[in-house]
């Protein structure tokens, strides 16, 4: 089968990444029902994935979202979703996965399920888990002993609409975390339209046959209860939310929330520092794409691709449209350059969802890579099945890595969540594809790499414990500084780990002043700076030096100023 | 439009042998379609000649109606006693002159019971295609030209106006094969290099921009070409080639509005905004209802901090962007109903509101002639009407 938009040439480094799910041992499929022959909106949405530590032994963990399928009624019965512990390797080194879902009692809701958000709302150290999907939305609460217990008299467990991705961050500033949860559409077994070109193909209808849904923030109280603040908080009604990114996009030190919205104007809540949301994606010129037109979004994350210091929004959308890079003009301004760094050039074939930009390959550029499958069962114009995407930046344009022949990034699938994370510890990032029907590929990174692996994690006390929303710069001799934040949600209903991974140059092949240490300053949630020198690495084949900050209880130095404005 | 029914013509330009009414009626409408007004006005009085005046009246009104007379041809046409041989081109006549007058119940009523007897008539069809076209009833009219596309498998004239509809209302990927269709029918029609255009504009909103820039080198040079042409560029990424032909379009038409758009967005996307302000002012001036201009401007001052002005300019936007969306609904409410007056009378207001006078025109005509007291005659010859006099 021909992929979309097959590059005519080799104009970087082929993605190297080989699926390492099935010698891992982990086994996990995303259900989406469509065997019974419904074609309904529902069955497009797909799953999502999610690396965390859930067990605090410093090796990351996979949760899966299983699905569900149809049944007699018509009724929905979810498959469960499933946990994988990184456990030692019964024979020598290595690291392989068990299926713990069962035993931490992850299965016994059963939710037609789509993503995952993880966040450690009572700052015990024990990552959280929220489920979304239709029918509910339900939290987890990480008990510490590889257990999770439903937490029954949460708002969203008694609430029945169909949420899809969904974030946490501190969005009011009292210290721990907050969520906001996106919702699609109206449908269900009572709205079901016939969409197709006869009954012979029926097919999914697409989202303009549906009312949207309004989303919701839960605010954390601290006491282990939420409340539903959605109106107080200044939430649109409108808007079909698929994908979520809590960040701070405009750099004034409080988390805002962009959303991407299936069909209609992207959303950007900028935060105004008390929990209250001023809607801005007009403003800001992220909620429509060059044309001034809405369009099908799913995938989004954060990056500083051009690193001048702000941080720019990436968006994975529709067919026919373009993917939106949209990049940060400072003054709470962004602007559509899609056509400007080459996305445009990849054309209009991809359906585009998981998505993550970071440094893949350690050259000390960013590189974007989405999961792609279409949605209906009868396109027009590109398959159903597509190629997932790596683009690198060559400084000036993003350009499609071609893929050889017979590996993941060269095969035709439904991809749809994607999650990063360093599952080996090896210092460069690894990736988990949620697929339609299909096992979740859990890809290892074995790109060459270009420079000496640095893995910080943080750790808040006066602020969020997981960090979220943390900045952290980067100023190493020789090199732009990098900037970097701590994001909730992102990608598209999946949960990508948090850490900064940064690669700093090689000392043999840079001129790099060896004399001046290379140092992150962090500017932590509560408005807390820290600075750290970054251990040194010789080489690339060395192991990852690790770098664990903690913010300080009080505060160490006053803020200094903004290295850019 | 050529007026042949085709059930008895002989060959074209050869008067016939026989004083046969009915061949004779078909050749004399066949010279009509050629223009050819002396051999029609000859087959007349050979009609006559023959006693058949009703027959002869029916040449006399194709000629009234190809010379852009279509009362007095209606009015030689409600002399014509019924016959059942002569109704097809009767009613095919007067379809035509009603149609110039713009009396679509009056075309729809004469010519429905027509195709729906013999469907492989062509220019029923034909005629009907157009007719439902300018009311705005597309499922109509698409029905229509693809009939006539079947039954003229050279005629390119179908497949364009499919592919003008389909573009009308943002279905690029339908409107695509419907040009190329057009094209490959007949590559040297007098509208190709229009055709071109319009297909490559197609495959540059289904971000095609390779494709586009492939079908644009045929194209013949010109302002509109080269600006697509930049459009392509730009999307491939070849940003110095599309400034050069973005800077020669300006320069040869200071005034053109998509030029001017098209400088402003490449200065934006190039971190330029103060230098972007200055051509994306000038395309508002030109046109005050352009959506992407106004947006356009309204994001580079707010990259220059010109807060009052972009907040002012961005309302101009959305003020304009919810009409548009408004003219897509009310779009789609006429194709839903094709005998809605009301509905087209609030797109031709719509129009109005967008600066679209042109627009607004055709809409209250529509809207005049699918209005429930537009005069809609079932099997006779219309007469004429006191708002056609």
């Amino acid at each position: 089968m021909t992929n979309p938009g097959d590059p005519p040439a080799a104009p970087s480094a082929a993605p190297s990444f080989l699926d390492r799910a099935t010698p891992l041992g982990i086994d996990a499929v995303y259900h989406n029902g469509e065997e019974a022959g419904r074609c309904s909106i529902l069955e497009s949405l797909g799953g999502g994935v999610g690396w965390f530590d859930y067990d605090r032994d410093g090796w990351l963990d996979l949760v899966a979202t299983g699905g569900g399928r149809f049944t007699a009624g018509p009724a929905l019965r979810g498959e469960p979703t499933t946990l994988w512990r990184s456990v030692p390797g019964a024979e020598g080194p290595g690291r392989h996965f068990a299926g713990v879902a069962g035993v931490a009692g992850l299965d016994t809701l059963p939710l037609y399920t789509h993503g995952v958000a993880i966040g450690d709302f009572d700052n015990d150290g024990f990552p959280d888990l929220v489920v979304t999907g239709y029918g509910l939305a339900q939290l987890w609460h990480n008990l510490g002993d590889g257990g999770f217990a439903p937490v029954s008299d949460w708002p969203a467990a008694a609430d029945p609409r169909w949420s899809s991705s969904a974030g946490w961050a501190d969005l009011d500033g009292d210290g721990d975390l907050d969520l906001y949860l996106a919702r699609y559409v109206d449908w269900s077994f009572e709205h079901d339209p016939f969409c197709g070109r006869s009954p012979e193909e029926r097919d999914i209808c697409p989202p303009r046959e549906f009312e949207g849904l309004p989303d919701s923030i839960y605010r954390n109280e601290g006491d282990g209860t939420f409340v539903e603040v959605s109106r107080e908080a200044g939430l649109r009604t409108d808007g079909k939310g698929l994908g979520v990114l809590l960040a701070d996009v405009n750099l004034d030190g409080h988390v805002d929330v962009y959303v991407g919205n299936d069909t209609t104007d992207n959303f950007l809540y900028v935060n105004d520092g008390d929990g209250t949301f001023t809607e801005q994606g007009l403003v800001a010129g992220v909620a429509l794409d060059d044309q001034g037109v809405p369009n099908g979004s799913m995938g989004i994350d954060l990056c500083d691709f051009n690193r001048d210091g702000r941080p720019d929004i990436w968006v994975a959308n529709y067919e026919r449209e373009s993917f939106a890079l949209y990049r940060n003009e400072g003054r709470g301004q962004f602007l559509h350059v899609s056509r400007r760094h080459g996305i445009t050039a990849l054309g209009g074939l991809f359906v585009g969802f998981g998505t993550a930009c970071t440094d893949l390959d350690f050259d000390g550029r960013i590189d974007i890579v989405v999961a792609n499958g279409h949605v209906i069962k009868f396109p027009d114009a590109s398959p159903r099945r597509q190629a997932p995407l790596l683009l690198a930046f060559d400084g000036e344009r993003f350009q499609r890595a071609a893929a050889a022949p017979g590996t993941f990034f060269a095969e035709p699938q439904e991809g749809r969540g994607l999650a990063t994370g360093d599952y080996d510890r090896d210092g460069d990032i690894d990736l988990a594809i949620s697929r339609l029907n299909e096992p979740v590929a859990v890809l290892e990174n074995l790109m060459p790499r270009r420079g000496r692996p640095v893995v910080v994690e943080l750790v808040g006390t006066r602020s969020n414990r997981d960090a979220i929303g943390t900045r952290v710069s980067l100023d190493a001799a020789g090199e732009p500084p990098l900037e970097t934040q701590l994001t909730g949600g992102g990608s598209y209903l999946s949960h990508g780990h948090r850490a900064v991974h940064i690669r700093l140059p090689e000392t043999d092949a840079l001129p790099v002043d060896t004399s001046r240490p290379v140092r992150v300053v962090v500017r932590w949630p509560s408005g807390t700076v820290t600075t750290a020198d970054v251990p040194t690495v010789s080489s690339s084949e060395d192991p990852p030096a690790a770098l664990r900050l903690v913010e300080p209880a009080v505060d160490v130095q006053p803020p200094p100023p903004e290295p850019r404005s | 439009m050529a007026i042949c029914v085709g059930t008895h013509v002989g060959p074209v330009g050869c008067r016939p042998s026989s004083a046969d009414p009915p061949r004779l009626v078909d050749a004399g409408l066949a010279a009509v379609g050629r223009g050819d007004h002396a051999t029609a006005r000859q087959v007349m009085h050979d009609l006559r000649a023959a006693g058949a005046a009703d027959a002869s009246f029916v040449v006399q009104a194709a000629i009234l109606v190809a010379k852009g007379h279509p009362i007095p041809a209606l009015d030689v046409l409600a002399q014509v006693a019924s016959s059942a041989w002569l109704d097809p081109p009767r009613r095919l006549v007067a379809a035509t002159a009603c149609q110039q007058l713009g009396r679509h119940r009056d075309v729809e009523s004469l010519l429905t019971p027509l195709v729906a007897a013999n469907p492989d008539l062509v220019d029923p069809h034909r005629l009907l295609a157009v007719s439902f076209y300018d009311v705005g009833a597309v499922q109509e009219a698409v029905h229509h030209l693809r009939e006539t596309a079947r039954l003229a498998p050279d005629d390119p004239r179908p497949h364009r106006l499919l592919g003008l509809m389909h573009s009308d209302y943002e279905l690029f990927a339908e409107a695509i094969p419907c040009y190329e269709e057009s094209l490959r029918r007949n590559p040297h029609q007098p509208d190709r290099e229009e055709i071109l255009l319009e297909l490559a504009t197609c495959l540059i909103r289904q971000l095609r921009p390779a494709d586009a820039f492939d079908v644009l080198s045929t194209a013949a040079a010109g302002v509109r070409v080269d600006l697509a042409r930049a459009e392509c560029l730009l999307a491939l990424g070849r940003r110095d080639e599309a400034r050069r032909l973005v800077q020669s379009a300006v320069a040869a038409e200071p005034d053109n509005r998509a030029a001017l758009v098209l400088e402003g967005s490449i200065l934006l996307e190039d971190g330029d905004a103060e230098a972007a302000v200055i051509p994306l002012e000038r395309a508002v001036a030109v046109d005050p209802h352009d959506y992407l201009a106004t947006l356009s401007l309204a994001r580079a001052l707010a990259q220059l901090g010109r807060e009052d002005e972009a907040t002012a300019t961005r309302a101009l936007a959305d003020e304009i962007r919810t009409l548009r969306s408004t003219f897509a609904e009310l779009h789609r409410e006429a194709w839903e109903r094709p005998h809605d007056s009301e509905v087209r009378l609030r797109l031709a207001d719509t129009a109005a509101r967008l600066g679209r006078e042109d627009l607004e025109q055709v809409w209250r005509e529509a809207a005049a002639a699918v209005a429930p007291d537009a005069p809609a005659s079932t099997n006779d010859t219309p007469a004429r009407s006191e708002e056609a006099d």
